[in-house]
């Protein structure tokens, strides 16, 4: 943890502080895995928002008013028509909203989308990476605590 | 040997506070960390939004408590570059005192691995 650069051979350091070494691997294991879902649940929200301005967009061209259904509440809601289709308020963040026409509005989400995919990959690749290092300490710790075993045993038998 | 022992005990409860203060340094970083990828998003945006001027007619809104209330692009740019040097500000302070605390933690470490030697080679002598 003090020196990253330095490679230490762990097979030579005592068992205890192999699994202090192996908890705090666990931790960040745990951490790049909450963040991992994280971050696709955020890509699913942004999908469904390009979905959704799809379809209200699709009607522009039918004179017809698209009929929807307004929450006033989680479970009240009130009958309602899209007034205009090419008019969306986009929520960039911080509590800003900005309002942008269907194609500059998917641009918008479609951009994030293409963000999150790439932390996706990155962190995927260090989830990779933490997970390699978390089972090498446990094959070492196995064969560290088995070593210790024998000689235990071999002394008992003397 | 019993001062010995008495004194480890003391560096380790010393060693856990320190401990704490330092995990909650490091959650009050990850916090700042997120607001300050949060509003750099915001800035970006905005920047888009300034250089094109198709946009410039495009509404912004700004939402406070549960209302949008409609606000211009010049505002809400101060805003936010006001706030990323605040989050930024903080940041640096939050890491200078997380660097004191690992120089502590790093000492008292050393002051446990001491004592407990000491005690390891009384024991066996």
């Amino acid at each position: 943890m003090a020196t990253p650069t330095t490679k230490i051979d762990i097979t030579k350091l005592p068992s205890e502080q192999i699994i202090q070494l192996k908890n705090q691997v666990q931790e960040e294991l745990n951490h790049f895995t909450s963040s991992l879902q994280a971050l696709t649940t955020a890509q699913t929200k942004f999908k469904d928002c390009i979905d959704n301005i799809n379809e209200i967009a699709s009607s522009s061209s039918s004179s017809e008013k698209k009929e929807i259904m307004v929450p006033l509440t989680g479970s009240l809601y009130v009958p309602g028509f899209i007034k205009s289709e090419n008019k969306f308020l986009c929520d960039i963040g911080t509590g800003y909203f900005v309002e942008k026409d269907s194609k500059n509005a998917k641009i918008l989400f479609q951009s994030k989308i293409d963000k999150l995919t790439k932390d996706n990959e990155k962190l995927t690749e260090i989830l990779q990476s933490k997970a390699d290092t978390l089972n090498s300490i446990n094959n070492v710790l196995r064969s560290k605590f088995k070593e210790q075993d024998a000689a235990y045993q071999a002394k008992a038998n003397k | 040997m019993a001062t010995e022992r008495e004194q480890f005990e003391q560096i380790s409860a010393d060693y856990a506070v320190i401990q704490k203060t330092m995990n909650e340094l490091i959650i009050s970083r990850q916090k700042l960390e997120t607001q300050y990828q949060e509003n750099k998003i915001v800035k970006d945006e905005f920047d888009i939004l300034e250089k094109d001027p198709s946009s410039s007619s495009n509404k912004l809104y700004k939402l406070i408590g549960s209302i949008l209330i409609p606000t211009n692009l010049a505002d809400s740019q101060n805003n936010i570059n006001k706030r990323i040097t605040y989050i930024q500000s903080e940041i640096s302070s939050v890491e200078l005192k997380i660097k004191a605390q690992q120089a502590e933690l790093e000492t008292k470490r050393e002051a446990i691995l001491r004592l407990r030697s000491k005690i390891g080679s009384g024991v066996a002598a």
